[in-house]
C-alpha cells in the first residue's frame, strides 16, 4: 500500500516531516518498505499485515494515527449526498446472503465521462494506478481513500433491468477488464444481468460492461462479498486485484451506503451538474451483530506487565472506535465494524499496548523454572562426532533436502520416493533418500577449486515411504577422497585415502563413542563389489561403509575413488554405554606369534570369524601384523603373520600352560582353515 | 678440625652439583672445571693444600674424605663432558617447519545453532524437535491460521504428492503445539530445525533454511517477560552494547505480536547508505508475541490459567548479520574456502 503524504494530510492534520511520519507509523505496526519522492511529494510504501484491512486506505491510516496521537486532528468529510431508498422497476437479486451479505446499488443518469483532472491523475499515478477515465478513476480514488472496493457498470450494458448476485453456471464465460477470458463454474460468484455475467464479484469487472467515454448512465455497486469465496476464485484464476485483496481480508459491512454517497459527491465535483440519481437500493437482509468482548479491568495491566490505569485503557479503546460499557469489574467492549480482526481480550490488549507504545513497556526476565529433566542424546552424539571428525580433518557440509529423480534412483526404488507436489523445478522435486549425492556435489565443487583432498560429513534427515507412511530418518554421511596426508620434507610420499585408512578413522570414531562395531562384508549395489561392508553393533546394522561405484562418481564429475560411511543416527542413539569402573587385569600377558600360508581366496573376515568362534578363554586379543604375497610363497597362497595375546585374570600364566593352550588352538585353526605353517 | 673439613667438603659438593646442573655448553663446562679442580686455585686443590696442617693422626681420614670428593667430582665432570660432546654430534635443526596436520571445521550454521542453544540452555530451556514433513494441522491450523485466510499466503508452502494435507513445515512453530501436547506448564523450550519455503534460490532467499523457535508458558507470564527474555538473548548473541526495539506486528499464533529489531552494530545508525540497516539504524531480527489463546487451547493448555510467549528467528539471518555473510547460497555450497573460516 502506497501512502501519498500530501493526500494523507487531507484527512489528518500533522506537522511531522516524512521521517517523523515513518517513525510514527512504525510504532503503530506498519512495516515501511520504501519512501520515494513523486514529483515533490513523498510517497511511503508500507506493507500491511493481513489482519489489518482497515489500514488499506488513507482515511483508515489517518483514523489510526489519531488514536495513536489524539493531538493530531482527524478531518472527517461530511457527505453532501444523502441517499434514501429510491425504487423503480430495477431489481437487485441476491441468491445467497452468505455469499453476499450486503449489496448497495445506485443508478446515476446523464453523466459525461471525461478525462480526470490532472490533480486526480497525478494522485493516482503516485499511488501506482493508471488513470483511465473520470468515472473509473473515481472508483479507484474511493478505494485508495476509504479502502472499500466499488465497481461502476455502464448501465446500457445491463440487460433486463436487473442485477443478479449468483453463482455462475458451468457453461458461462466472462471476458474480464484485463481482456482475460475465464470459463466459469459454480465456484465463482458473479454479478449478472438477466442472462449474462457482468463481473466476477469482488475481483474484477467484465470487459463488456465497463465504463467508457461513451457511457451516459452508470450503475454503482458497493457491496460486501464473502472473503473465502473471493479468495478461492481469485486463486483459481491466479489473479489478485486491489478489490480481491481487500475482500479477502475483510471489509466494513456498515460502510457500503456511505461509500456510494461519497462516490456521488466525487462525481458531482468532477463531472457535471446535469446528472441525477435515478435509483438506490440496499440489499442487507441479515442483521449485523457487532463483535462483543468482555474484558476484566485488571487484564491490561496483568497481560502487559505494566500498570495501566483502567481509564487510560478505556480512552485508548474509545479513540480506536471501540464502545466500552463499564460493568464495574469489567468492560463490555463493542468492536467497530471495520475491525474484522478483533475477537478476544488478547486482541484488545494488543490495541492498548500498541497505542500505549511497546517501548513504554517493562523488560523483565521471567523467573520460571521447570522440573523437566533435560537429555538430548542426539545433540550430544552430534557434538562428539562433530568434534572427532573435525579434529581428524573433516569439514561439516549442509545441503538442501531436495533431490532430482536421478539422485534418489541410486539408493532405492522410485516407488519409495517422497515427492513434492509443487517443486521449484526438477532438480528440487524429491525429498532426498540419502545424504550421499549432496556430499558428492560438495566434493565436486571443491575439486573444481583444485583441492587435492576433500573430507566431509553431513548430518541430516532423509525420507522414504515406509508402509504407506512418510519415514524421516536422521543420518550421518562421511565422505573422503584424494589425499589423506600431504607429503612433507620428512615423509616424502603423499598418502592417498584408501579403504583401510578410512575404515580406521570410522572405527576410531565409534571407539570415541564407546561403541564396539564390526565391519561385515555385505552386498550394496552403489559400492564397488568387494569393498562394501555393513557396520554392525550387537547384531544390529547401524550403517554401511565402502568405496562408491565409479559410474556414480563420474556422474558427479569425480575421478578419484570416494570412500563413504553412511550411518543411521537413530540406531546409534539407541546404543547405550554404561560408564562404571571395571577392574583391569594386573597379571602379565604373554604373546605368541604364528605365521602361515593360506589360500588367496580365503579372506581375513573368515579367519577372524573362525578365531572368534574357537578362541580359547585365555586368548584376550589377536592381530594381524604382517602380510606377504609373491616370491617364495607357494602358488595361490599368501603368507600371514598374526600375534595372539594370552592372559589369565587370576594368576600369572606359566609358559608351558600358554604353549599348551596356544598349540592346541593353532592345531584347530590349521585344521579348520586349511593352513600351512610357515 | 675433622668436622670443619667435613662441613667444607659438603658445601663444596653442594656448590659443585648446583653449578653442574646449570652447564649447558662446553664453554660453561670449562669454567666450572677450572673453578673446582684447577691446579692453582680450584676449590678441591685448596682443600688438598689445607691437609698439610692437619695433625698426623687425622691425616689418613681427612685424605680419604677429600679423595672421595675428588673422585666424585671428576667422574661427574667426565660424564658431563661426554654428554656435551655427544649432544653436539646429534643436534638437528628443530626450526624446520612442522607438518600440516589436517583439521576440519563445523559448519557455521551448526556453530551458530549451538551458540543460540547454549544461551537458552543457560536460562533453563529444554530443546525439542519435530518432523520436517508436517501435517497442515500442526503447520497452520493448530497455530490459528484460518483455512482460507490470506495469512497462509505469507508462507509459500511446498506440498507432498499423494499425501493429503502434508506439507514441508514452513516454520518451526509446529513444535510449539507438539511440545504443549506432551508437556504441562511450566514450559520452557526452544526448537531449532530445518524449514522450507517455496522461494527461488538467490542471495537472500533459499527454499531450505533453519529457524529456532522458543516457547515459555507458565502462570502470570506477560509481555514484559517476552521483552526481558529476548533483550537478554539478543545482547548475549550480538553483544552487550546493542539496543533492542519491539514493534507491533502480526502473526496468527501470537497476540499481541512484536517484531524485534536490534540497533545496527555496523554503523549504529550513522551511515545513511549502511549495507545492513540501510540507514535506518535498526535491523529486523525476529518475530515474537504472546501465545494466542487458541494455540494454547490446541496444546491442551487453559488460557485462563496460563499464558506464555513465543518467538522464532532465522539462523541464516542472524548468522549473516553477525558474521558478515552477504550471500545465503554460501551456506549450501560447502566450499571449503568458506567452511574453513568458521566453526
Amino acid at each position: 500500500m502506497k501512502i501519498n503524504t500530501k493526500y494523507l494530510k487531507e484527512f489528518i492534520k500533522f506537522e511531522l516531516d516524512t521521517i517523523g511520519l515513518k517513525n510514527l507509523l512504525e510504532t503503530m505496526g506498519f512495516e515501511i518498505e520504501e519512501i520515494v519522492n513523486h514529483n515533490g511529494i513523498d510517497v511511503i510504501e508500507v506493507e500491511i499485515t493481513p489482519n489489518r484491512p482497515d489500514w488499506l486506505s488513507h482515511y483508515g491510516i489517518a483514523r489510526d494515527m489519531y488514536a495513536k496521537n489524539p493531538e493530531l486532528k482527524l478531518i472527517e468529510r461530511k457527505n453532501k449526498t444523502q441517499l434514501k431508498g429510491f425504487n423503480n422497476d430495477f431489481k437487485i437479486i441476491t441468491e445467497n446472503n452468505d455469499d453476499c451479505p450486503r449489496y448497495s446499488g445506485c443508478i446515476i443518469k446523464n453523466i459525461k465521462v471525461t478525462e480526470s483532472s490532472s490533480e486526480i491523475k497525478e494522485l493516482l499515478v503516485s499511488l501506482g494506478l493508471r488513470p483511465i477515465n473520470s468515472i473509473v478513476d473515481i472508483s479507484n480514488l474511493i478505494l485508495m481513500t476509504y479502502g472499500h472496493p466499488i465497481h461502476i457498470f455502464d448501465l446500457d450494458k445491463i440487460k433486463g433491468n436487473q442485477i443478479n448476485i449468483r453463482r455462475a453456471n458451468k457453461e458461462e464465460k466472462i471476458k474480464l477488464l484485463d481482456e482475460q477470458n475465464i470459463e466459469l463454474n459454480e465456484n465463482f460468484l458473479i454479478i449478472a444481468d438477466e442472462n449474462k455475467p457482468l463481473a466476477l464479484a469482488g475481483i474484477m469487472g467484465g470487459f463488456d460492461s465497463g465504463v467508457t467515454y461513451d457511457t451516459k448512465d452508470i450503475f454503482i455497486e458497493s457491496a460486501v462479498f464473502n472473503p473465502i469465496v473471493v479468495r478461492k476464485s481469485a486463486r483459481k484464476i491466479g489473479l489478485s486485484t486491489d478489490a480481491s485483496f481487500r475482500f479477502e481480508r475483510g471489509t466494513d459491512i456498515l460502510c457500503t451506503k456511505d461509500i456510494i454517497e461519497k462516490t456521488i459527491d466525487e462525481i458531482n465535483k468532477s463531472v457535471n451538474k446535469t446528472m441525477n440519481v435515478d435509483y438506490f437500493f440496499d440489499v442487507f437482509e441479515k442483521e449485523f451483530i457487532p463483535q462483543k468482548v468482555i474484558m476484566e479491568k485488571t487484564f491490561p495491566s496483568k497481560y502487559s506487565g505494566i500498570d495501566i490505569e483502567p481509564k487510560e485503557s478505556e480512552n485508548i479503546l474509545n479513540r480506536l472506535g471501540f464502545e466500552t460499557t463499564d460493568k464495574n469489574t469489567y468492560w463490555e467492549v463493542i468492536v467497530p465494524s471495520y475491525r474484522v480482526d478483533i475477537y478476544g481480550k488478547q486482541d484488545l490488549i494488543e490495541e492498548i499496548v500498541r497505542i500505549y507504545g511497546y517501548d513504554n513497556l517493562n523488560s523483565v526476565l521471567p523467573e520460571v523454572s521447570t522440573d523437566k529433566i533435560k537429555k538430548w542424546p542426539v545433540r550430544e552424539l552430534r557434538r562428539n562426532i562433530g568434534q572427532f571428525l573435525v579434529n581428524n580433518g573433516a569439514y561439516e557440509a549442509i545441503n538442501y533436502s531436495f533431490h532430482k529423480r536421478e539422485d534418489n534412483e541410486i539408493f532405492a526404488d522410485e516407488k519409495l520416493n517422497i515427492e513434492i507436489k509443487n517443486p521449484l523445478g526438477l532438480d528440487f522435486s524429491i525429498m532426498r533418500n540419502s545424504l550421499i549425492p549432496g556430499v558428492l556435489k560438495n566434493i565436486s565443487t571443491n575439486i573444481n577449486q583444485s583441492l587435492k583432498s576433500v573430507f566431509l560429513y553431513e548430518f541430516g534427515s532423509i525420507f522414504a515411504l515406509d508402509n504407506k507412511e512418510i519415514l524421516q530418518t536422521n543420518m550421518l554421511t562421511i565422505a573422503a577422497t584424494g589425499l589423506y596426508n600431504k607429503n612433507n620434507w620428512k615423509t616424502k610420499d603423499n598418502i592417498k585415502w584408501d579403504l583401510f585408512i578410512f575404515k580406521s578413522v570410522i572405527s576410531k570414531l565409534f571407539s570415541r563413542l564407546f561403541i564396539n562395531v564390526e565391519f561385515i562384508r555385505s552386498d550394496i549395489n552403489y559400492y564397488i563389489n568387494g569393498t562394501e561392508f555393513d557396520i554392525i553393533c550387537d547384531n544390529i546394522k547401524i550403517g554401511t561403509i565402502g568405496i562408491l561405484e565409479d559410474s556414480i562418481c563420474s556422474t558427479y564429475k569425480i575421478d578419484d575413488p570416494v570412500f563413504i560411511a553412511d550411518i543411521n543416527i537413530e540406531k546409534v542413539k539407541e546404543i547405550k554405554h554404561e560408564f562404571k569402573l571395571k577392574k583391569w587385569n594386573v597379571f602379565p600377558s604373554t604373546k605368541r606369534d604364528f605365521s602361515f600360508f593360506i589360500d588367496k581366496d580365503k579372506n581375513y573376515e573368515n579367519i577372524k570369524m573362525l578365531i572368534n568362534s574357537i578362541k580359547p578363554e585365555k586368548l584376550i586379543s589377536f592381530e594381524l601384523f604382517d602380510l606377504y604375497e609373491g616370491k617364495g610363497n607357494p602358488d595361490d597362497k599368501i603368507s600371514l603373520s598374526m600375534s595372539f595375546i594370552y592372559q589369565d585374570e587370576s594368576k600369572t600364566l606359566e609358559n608351558n600352560e600358554v604353549n599348551r593352550i596356544h598349540d592346541s588352538f593353532i592345531e584347530e585353526m590349521i585344521g579348520k582353515l586349511e593352513l600351512t605353517r610357515r | 678440625m675433622i668436622n670443619d673439613l667435613k662441613n667444607e667438603i659438603e658445601s663444596v659438593k653442594d656448590l659443585f652439583f648446583k653449578e653442574v646442573r646449570k652447564v649447558k655448553s662446553v664453554d660453561k663446562f670449562k669454567i666450572v672445571k677450572e673453578q673446582f679442580i684447577s691446579r692453582k686455585k680450584g676449590f678441591l686443590t685448596n682443600i688438598l693444600k689445607g691437609l698439610k696442617d692437619f695433625p698426623k693422626e687425622d691425616k689418613p681420614l681427612a685424605g680419604k674424605l677429600v679423595n672421595k670428593l675428588k673422585i666424585q667430582v671428576e667422574e661427574e665432570l667426565e660424564k658431563l663432558e661426554k654428554s656435551l660432546i655427544n649432544k653436539k654430534e646429534d643436534s638437528i635443526d628443530y626450526s624446520l617447519p612442522e607438518f600440516d596436520s589436517p583439521l576440519g571445521r563445523n559448519h557455521l550454521l551448526s556453530y551458530v545453532k549451538n551458540e543460540v542453544e547454549e544461551i537458552f540452555i543457560g536460562m533453563g530451556y529444554d530443546i525439542a524437535d519435530g518432523p520436517e514433513i508436517e501435517t497442515e494441522y500442526y503447520n497452520f491450523t493448530a497455530l490459528n491460521f484460518l483455512e482460507h485466510h490470506p495469512a497462509r499466503d505469507e508462507q509459500d508452502t511446498f506440498f507432498i504428492k499423494n499425501f493429503e494435507n502434508r506439507v514441508l513445515r514452513t516454520h518451526t512453530s509446529p513444535v510449539q503445539v507438539r511440545y504443549m501436547e506432551n508437556n504441562t506448564p511450566p514450559i520452557k523450550v526452544i526448537a531449532p530445525g530445518r524449514v522450507f519455503r517455496k522461494d527461488e534460490v538467490d542471495a537472500t532467499h533459499s527454499p531450505v533454511f533453519h529457524q529456532v523457535e522458543g516457547l515459555l508458558v507458565a502462570k502470570d507470564i506477560n509481555f514484559s517477560h517476552l521483552k526481558g527474555t529476548l533483550s537478554f538473548f539478543l545482547k548475549s548473541f550480538f553483544g552487550k552494547s546493542v539496543d533492542v526495539r519491539f514493534r507491533p506486528s502480526f502473526f496468527p499464533f501470537t497476540e499481541p505480536s512484536a517484531e524485534v529489531d536490534v540497533s545496527c552494530f555496523l554503523c549504529n545508525g550513522t551511515d545513511s547508505h549502511c549495507k545492513i540497516c540501510k540507514g535506518t539504524g535498526w535491523i529486523e531480527i525476529l518475530g515474537s508475541g504472546m501465545v494466542h489463546p487458541e494455540v494454547l487451547k490446541n496444546g491442551n493448555i487453559d488460557p485462563e490459567e496460563f499464558s506464555g510467549f513465543a518467538f522464532g528467528m532465522g539462523i541464516e539471518r542472524i548468522t549473516m548479520l553477525k558474521y558478515g555473510i552477504h550471500d545465503l547460497r554460501m551456506f549450501y555450497e560447502n566450499d571449503i574456502r568458506f567452511l574453513n573460516q568458521f566453526g
